[in-house]
C-alpha cells in the first residue's frame, strides 16, 4: 500500500503531504469529538470534550487557511494511523459495560490522537519556519498549543476524577 | 474484527489490553527502526536511530516485567492506528528520491510513533497509580522518560541537520 500519490521531492511537496494528513485528522476528529461528549459519563469530561469540538472546528478553519497561504488545495488522503484509531474506538465504545471504566477508555483514545496531533503539527511548525513561511508557522503553532491544552486537561481530569473513580471498581 | 477476547470490565482489563497494545508497539518497531537505520543517510540519525533500537529492546523487557509483577502472561493486542503510523514509515522509502527528503520523512514518521508511545506511557502510568501499582509506574516511567527524549533528540537533529540540507523549492540536481 502506498500513501503517497507520487514521488515526493521536495520539502514542500512533503510539507503539502503531511498538511493534508493532519486535515483528515481533524475532519475525523470533529465526528469523534462529537460522538465522545454525547458517550462520555462524567460532566466535566463531557464539557472537555465540547470545548476541544470547537477548538477543532479552528483547527480545521486554520489547516485551510494554510493551505490557502500555500497555494495548495485540500486533497482527501488515507491516514491509516487515525482510520485504525475511529475503528479501536468504536470497538472500545461496543466492549466496555461500565460508565467509568469507559470514561477512562475515552480519554486515552482522545490523548492518542492528541499526541498523534502534537507530533505532527511540531514537524509542520518546523518545516514552515525551513521553508521560510513564519506565517504559515504562526497559524499551525495556535493548533499545536491548543493540542497539548487539550492533552494536559485531559491528564487532570483522569487523574483528579475519572481514573480514580473508575479504580474503585477494580 | 474483534480486539477483545471478552468484556472489559475493570481497570484491571484496561491496563492489560493497553499493555498489550504499547507491547505490540515496541515489538513491531524492534523491527521497522533496522529498516530506518538501513535508509538514513544522516550519520546522526542513524547513531539516533541505532541508540533508540537499544532503548526498544530494554522497552520490551520492562514491559514483560510488568505483565509478570501483574501476574499475567506477555500478550501483544495489534491496532490498527500504530499499524498505520508504522507503515507509514516503512513505506516513506519507497517514495522519497531525495536522501535529505527521505530522511526529513523518517524523522516525522519516527516522531509520530514516539508521541504515540508517550501517549500510551502517560495513560499507562496515570492508571497504575490509580490502581495503587508504583512499582509498575515506576519501571513504565522509564520509558515514558526513554520516548521524550528520543523525540527530543529527533527533533534537534531535524533542526539541525537533516531540514537545513533538504531542497527546498523544486527538484534538485540529484534529485
Amino acid at each position: 500500500m502506498r500513501f503517497f500519490s507520487r514521488d515526493i521531492r521536495t520539502m514542500d511537496e512533503l510539507f503539502v503531504h503531511d498538511l493534508r494528513d493532519i486535515y483528515h485528522v481533524e475532519r475525523h476528529n470533529l465526528h469523534a469529538l462529537s460522538l465522545f461528549s454525547e458517550q462520555a459519563t462524567d460532566p466535566g469530561l463531557k464539557a472537555a470534550f465540547e470545548h476541544h469540538l470547537v477548538e477543532t472546528r479552528n483547527h480545521l478553519r486554520r489547516v485551510e487557511l494554510v493551505f490557502a497561504m500555500h497555494d495548495a488545495r485540500t486533497n482527501l488522503i488515507d491516514v491509516p494511523a487515525i482510520d485504525g484509531s475511529a475503528q479501536e474506538n468504536g470497538e472500545v465504545a461496543g466492549r466496555i459495560n461500565d460508565k467509568r471504566v469507559f470514561d477512562a477508555a475515552l480519554i486515552a483514545a482522545v490523548q492518542a490522537v492528541e499526541h498523534y496531533e502534537i507530533a505532527r503539527y511540531g514537524t509542520l511548525v518546523s518545516w514552515c519556519r525551513l521553508l521560510g513561511r513564519n506565517d504559515c508557522a504562526n497559524v499551525l503553532q495556535k493548533n499545536l498549543e491548543e493540542a497539548k491544552a487539550a492533552d494536559h486537561k485531559l491528564t487532570n481530569i483522569a487523574e483528579s476524577k475519572v481514573n480514580v473513580e473508575a479504580t474503585l471498581l477494580a | 474484527m474483534s480486539q477483545f477476547s471478552r468484556d472489559m470490565k475493570t481497570m484491571d482489563e484496561l491496563v492489560n489490553h493497553g499493555l498489550g497494545e504499547i507491547y505490540y508497539a515496541e515489538q513491531r518497531m524492534l523491527v521497522a527502526l533496522p529498516q530506518m537505520i538501513g535508509k538514513t543517510t544522516s550519520a546522526r540519525l542513524k547513531a539516533a536511530f541505532d541508540r533508540h533500537l537499544g532503548e526498544t529492546r530494554n522497552q520490551v523487557l520492562r514491559l514483560e516485567q510488568v505483565f509478570q509483577m501483574l501476574g499475567a502472561e506477555p500478550r501483544t493486542v495489534t491496532r490498527p492506528a500504530i499499524n498505520g503510523i508504522i507503515m507509514e514509515a516503512e513505506d516513506a522509502a519507497g517514495d522519497i528520491d531525495d536522501k535529505r527528503v527521505l530522511d526529513a520523512a523518517l524523522i516525522a514518521a519516527a516522531q509520530a510513533v514516539e508521541h504515540y508511545e508517550i501517549a500510551k506511557y502517560g495513560t499507562l502510568i496515570s492508571w497504575m497509580r490509580q490502581l495503587g501499582r508504583e512499582d509498575c509506574a515506576s519501571v513504565l516511567t522509564e520509558s515514558l522518560r526513554e520516548e521524550k527524549a528520543a523525540d527530543v533528540t529527533l527533533t534537534n537533529i531535524a533542526e539541525a541537520d537533516v531540514n537545513a540540507d533538504a531542497p527546498i523549492f523544486g527538484v534538485t540536481s540529484e534529485a
